[in-house]
């Protein structure tokens, strides 16, 4: 599951880096699932939006229902109308 | 180095392009079956805050049955203003890269919603966690200073 990242787009920085494709693809794509998903959790599987609602339990039952065998990763989609500063 | 991880892009109204520090972390079940999750780094956070619902995924049954909880200040959905959130600390355990340690996080209290915040509180001291904004990247290291070279030999 871990693998290292492409940092091509970012420099040359060389490193080790551990993140998942799911977790990369998300980082990827954040601002269109911003446009479409802000304020809310999504479960990514297999570089795909396989489940979504207000808590990260609906979020995981839904994309149970689709994938059975899934585990999928878990996120909270930042607004863009908010900053947040904690 | 445990794990490396590229800022996100994201969008603001107010500031346009925002670069994010967030790291993946996996949180172990009961069962011991490892749930996926990504969350902001905040190094102004005392402490982890997690959505209640995280608690009952992990399956933590009385989330609500600890010693320790007390508030913090978050944004709620439904309201603009800053309001007080109650959160319940309980000890997990996470993974980052291949490291594994025990966590004190706060789970908020049900049916608010808050991100998901990985903040100090028994990561920090693990760790060397390097924000290079420069370079758009997050860090965390062992800090191999401090275990090879102990301040002084114990005494036989």
């Amino acid at each position: 599951m871990a693998r290292r990242i492409n940092t091509t787009a970012y420099d040359t920085y060389v490193g080790e880096a551990m993140a998942s494709e799911d977790f990369e693809w998300v980082s990827e794509n954040l601002i269109q699932l911003q446009e479409k998903y802000a304020r809310l959790f999504i479960a990514v599987w297999k570089r795909q939006v396989i489940g979504v609602g207000e808590s990260p339990s609906q979020a995981i039952k839904q994309a149970r229902e689709r994938v059975t065998e899934s585990n999928p990763l878990v996120e909270y989609v930042p607004d863009p109308k908010y900053i947040l500063v904690v | 180095m445990v794990a490396q991880f590229t800022y996100r892009k994201g969008w603001s109204e107010l500031l346009g392009l925002i670069s994010l520090p967030y790291a993946e972390l996996y949180a172990e079940r009961k069962d011991g079956s490892w749930m996926r999750l990504g969350g902001l780094v905040d190094s102004g956070a005392v402490i982890s805050i997690l959505h209640y619902d995280y608690a009952r995924e992990l399956g933590i049954e009385r989330v609500e049955e600890t010693d320790v909880k007390g508030y913090i200040y978050g944004v709620c959905r439904g309201r603009r203003e800053v309001t007080r959130i109650l959160v319940y600390v309980h000890k997990i355990r996470l993974r980052i890269g291949e490291e594994i340690f025990e966590v004190r996080v706060g789970f908020a209290e049900s049916g608010v919603e808050v991100p998901t915040i990985i903040g100090r509180l028994d990561i920090f001291d693990k760790y060397i966690v390097q924000f290079d904004d420069a370079k758009r990247i997050i860090s965390f290291m062992k800090d191999f200073s401090k275990i090879s070279k102990p301040l002084s030999e114990p005494r036989s």
